[in-house]
C-alpha cells in the first residue's frame, strides 16, 4: 500500500472547462452538454502555452497543457519546478495520421514540424519550454492501465523525494481509418500528488495544508471498488476514462475506492479518504 | 536511493543478432551500418543500422502482436531465459516489472496498413491499432516471453526513452512495488523516422561520424537492449543513479551551451554522491550532427574538464532512437566488464573544436564509474551513471 496526498485535480473534455464545471452537472452520468447552464468549453484555453503555439499544436497538447496548469495552480505548485508525467495511449495520433498520409507520396518531403510534433512527449516538451521547467518529465503509456502505471510512476518520484508530481492523462479521439470503429470523445485529466502526511513548513503551505484528499494505492479486486456513477457514452470507451472516474470521486465528500484498471479482474485501486480527514487529523 | 545491480543484459542490433556478436564487434571496432533493406521501402536511399539477420516469428499465442518491433525485442528476451528464471524464483513473477522505451512502436506496420487501406479501402487482416500500432503493444509480448507480471509500462520520450526506464526502475524498486525490473528499449526501422529526420535535414547519406571534423548528420538504426535490474544480486555492473533534465529551450535543437545536458550529468553525480573526478569515461549521445555534438562536447568539457575520455557509439549502430539509451547503457556495461573503452567508429579526425578526448581506437581502462548520455526532442536529457560491480 502506498499513501499519497491528492493535492488538486484538473479536467477538460468538450463542454466542460474544468473539474468544477463537470461536478456541477445537473445529474451525475448525464451526457456532456446536457446541462445548459454549465460553463461551455469547446476548446481548451491552454493559456500556459504562448498564443502562437496554441494555434499550431494538437488538441492533445492543448488539453494536456490545460489540465496540467489547472492541477499545478490548484495545488499551489511552482510550474518551473514541478515534475509532470504525461500519460496517453495513442498520443499525437492525429498528427501521426497526417504523416502517414504524407508518406504515401514517395517524393514528398515530410513536414519537420509535424514530425517533431508526433512524438509521445510533444506536450512535455512544449510545456517545459513555456514554463521554463528544467526538471525531468516523462511521457508514458500502458494501454488501459496507463492511469494506474502513471500513479506508480508519480508515487516513485514522490518516494524518491522528487515530488510533488503532476500526472496528466490525455487522449484525443482516434481517427479513421486507424480507429476501425472505435468511437470516443477527447478527454484530459490531471492529478497533483504529494507525499502523504508531509506537514507544511511553518508559515508556508506544504503538501498537507493543500491536500484535497489523502489516498492509498493498492492492488485488489476491481469489483470491490465503489461505483462513482456511469460515464457518458461518448467517453466510456476513451482509454483514459478511469481518470474521469477518479476526478469524479475526488470531488465528492465521502470516502470511496476507484478501480484504476477496471478492465482487469484484479488490478490497482485507489482508496480516497473522506474529504477533510487530512485537515481534521492535523 | 541505493545502487541497483545489473545482473544480466542482452542486446541485438546492426552489429549482431546476439549479445556475444555485438560485444565482439564493439571490441573490434566493427560498424554494422549499411544500406537500407528493401522491406523498409527506401532501398538505396539511406545508410542505416538494420538487423543483420532474419527475425524469427512470435509464438502462436502472441500472433496478434506480431510486428517487426515485437520480433526484434523477442530476440533480446530469448537470451535472458536463465537470468529471468532465477529472478522469478527469487522474487516471484508478480514482483518483476517490465519498463520499456520505444519511439516508433509499431508505426512501420501502420505505414503498410495505411497504404493498404488507400488501395483496398480496408485495413489489412491482422492489423489492429491496439496490437500493431500502439507503443504499449510491446508490453504483453515482453511480459509473456519473460513470464513476469509486475508493473509494466512504456516510457516514450523520443531518443531518451530507454534511458528514462533506468530512472523509473530504480524508483519503483525503492518504492517497493517490485524487487526486479526488466528494463530496456526497442525501435524498428520505418519510413517515418528516416524521412522525418531527412525533413529536418540532419540525415547523412554516408555512415555517420560522431565528433568528427567532417561529421554530416545521423543514420537511423534499429535494435533492442534489455537489462535485468534486481534489488540485490551479483552482476557485471551496478546502476548507481540517473540524472534527468529538460532544456526548456527548443523542441529539436539542443541548448547551444549544453545547459540541459550538463544539468542531467550533474544530477546523476549528485544523486550518487560522486564528484566529476570519480567518473572515468562517458558514452556520449554523440549523434553526428554538428550542433548536437558541439553542445554535448561543451557540456562534458565544462563539467569534467577537457581531459575526459568520451566514446560515441552511433557509428556502430546508427541512432536507434527509442532503443539508443538502453543499448548504450549495455555498451557501457560491456566496456566496464571488459576493462576497455571502445573506439568511436568514424570519429577520426576528431573536430578540434570539441574540447574532450574522443577515443579513436580501443583503449584499455579500468572504469570505476561511467555515464551514458541520451538526449531527445522536447529537450529531454537523461544521464545514466553506471558503476563497476562494487
Amino acid at each position: 500500500m502506498i499513501a499519497l496526498e491528492l493535492l488538486a485535480v484538473g479536467l477538460w473534455t468538450p463542454g466542460f472547462a474544468d473539474a468544477a464545471a463537470w461536478s456541477s452537472r445537473h445529474v451525475p452520468g448525464d451526457s456532456p452538454g446536457a446541462n445548459a447552464d454549465a460553463p461551455r468549453a469547446d476548446a481548451p484555453r491552454a493559456e500556459l502555452l504562448p498564443a502562437m503555439l496554441r494555434r499550431r499544436t494538437s488538441l492533445l497538447t492543448r488539453m494536456a497543457a490545460e489540465v496540467a496548469a489547472q492541477a499545478i495552480a490548484g495545488a499551489g505548485l511552482d510550474r518551473a519546478g514541478v515534475t509532470v508525467i504525461y500519460g496517453s495511449v495513442y498520443g499525437e495520433i492525429r498528427t501521426t495520421l497526417d504523416l502517414l498520409e504524407a508518406l504515401l507520396d514517395p517524393a514528398a518531403p515530410l513536414s519537420p514540424t509535424k514530425f517533431h510534433n508526433s512524438v509521445h512527449n510533444t506536450a512535455a516538451g512544449y510545456v517545459s519550454i513555456a514554463a521554463q521547467n528544467r526538471g525531468g518529465n516523462a511521457a508514458i503509456t500502458a494501454g488501459r492501465s496507463t492511469l494506474a502505471m502513471g500513479q506508480l510512476e508519480c508515487a516513485g518520484l514522490v518516494a524518491a523525494g522528487e515530488g510533488p508530481a503532476v500526472l496528466v492523462l490525455a487522449e484525443e479521439a482516434l481517427p479513421e481509418p486507424l480507429a476501425a470503429g472505435r468511437v470516443y470523445g477527447p478527454l484530459a485529466a490531471a492529478f497533483a500528488l504529494g507525499a502523504a502526511g508531509a506537514p507544511g513548513v511553518s508559515g508556508a503551505a506544504g503538501p498537507r495544508d493543500m491536500s484535497l484528499r489523502t489516498c492509498r494505492l493498492r492492488q485488489g479486486l476491481s469489483a470491490a471498488a465503489g461505483s462513482v456513477g456511469s460515464l457518458p457514452a461518448g467517453l466510456a470507451a476513451n482509454p483514459c476514462a478511469p481518470a474521469l472516474q477518479l476526478v469524479e470521486a475526488a470531488l465528492r465528500a465521502e470516502a470511496t475506492t476507484v478501480a484504476l484498471e477496471p478492465h482487469r479482474e484484479r488490478g490497482w485501486l485507489i482508496d480516497l479518504d473522506a474529504r477533510g480527514a487530512a485537515a481534521e487529523a492535523r | 536511493m541505493r545502487p541497483v545491480p545489473i545482473t544480466a543484459y542482452s542486446l541485438c542490433n546492426a552489429m549482431g543478432m546476439t549479445t556475444a556478436e555485438v560485444a565482439r564487434a564493439l571490441e573490434d571496432g566493427r560498424s554494422g551500418l549499411g544500406p537500407c533493406p528493401p522491406e523498409i521501402g527506401l532501398a538505396g536511399q539511406a545508410t542505416v543500422g538494420a538487423m543483420p539477420g532474419p527475425l524469427p516469428g512470435l509464438p502462436a499465442r502472441l500472433a496478434a502482436y506480431d510486428t517487426r518491433l515485437a520480433r526484434i525485442v523477442a530476440v533480446a528476451v530469448a537470451e535472458l531465459g536463465g537470468p529471468l528464471a532465477r529472478a522469478r524464483a527469487r522474487w516471484g513473477r508478480d514482483r518483476v516489472a517490465v519498463l520499456l522505451g520505444t519511439s516508433t512502436g509499431g508505426i512501420g506496420e501502420s505505414e503498410q496498413a495505411y497504404a493498404h487501406h488507400r488501395v483496398h479501402g480496408a485495413l489489412p487482416a491482422g492489423y489492429s491499432v491496439e496490437t500493431s500500432h500502439a507503443l504499449d503493444a510491446t508490453l504483453p509480448v515482453v511480459a509473456a516471453l519473460a513470464d513476469v507480471a509486475g508493473p509494466a509500462y512504456v516510457l516514450s520520450t523520443a531518443c531518451s526513452s530507454s534511458a528514462k526506464v533506468f530512472a523509473a526502475a530504480q524508483r519503483l524498486i525503492h518504492l517497493g512495488v517490485c524487487d526486479a525490473a526488466l528494463v530496456g528499449g526497442v525501435d524498428s526501422l520505418c519510413q517515418l523516422t528516416i524521412r522525418g529526420f531527412s525533413g529536418l535535414e540532419v540525415l547523412s547519406a554516408a555512415p555517420c561520424r560522431p565528433f568528427c571534423r567532417d561529421r554530416a548528420g545521423i543514420n537511423i538504426g534499429e535494435g533492442a537492449a534489455l537489462c535485468l535490474l534486481e534489488r540485490e544480486g551479483e552482476g557485471p555492473a551496478r546502476l548507481l543513479a540517473v540524472g534527468e533534465s529538460s532544456d526548456a529551450y527548443h523542441m529539436t535543437s539542443p541548448h547551444p551551451d549544453g545547459l540541459g545536458a550538463r544539468l542531467a550529468m550533474e544530477r546523476a553525480l549528485q544523486a550518487a554522491g560522486l564528484a566529476p573526478g570519480d567518473v572515468d569515461h562517458i558514452n556520449a549521445h554523440g549523434t553526428g550532427t554538428r550542433q548536437n555534438d558541439s553542445a554535448e562536447g561543451a557540456a562534458i568539457a565544462g563539467l569534467f574538464g577537457p581531459g575526459m575520455t568520451v566514446v560515441a557509439t552511433k557509428g556502430y549502430t546508427g541512432h536507434q532512437l527509442g532503443a539508443a539509451g538502453a543499448t548504450e547503457v549495455a555498451f557501457t556495461v560491456i566496456a566496464i566488464a571488459g576493462g576497455f573503452v571502445p573506439m568511436s567508429v568514424g570519429a577520426a579526425p576528431v573536430d578540434p573544436e570539441i574540447a574532450v578526448r574522443v577515443t579513436t581506437a580501443r583503449e584499455a581502462m579500468r572504469t570505476r564509474a561511467a555515464i551514458s548520455n541520451s538526449f531527445a526532442f522536447g529537450g529531454s536529457n537523461v544521464s545514466v551513471l553506471v558503476g563497476g560491480p562494487g
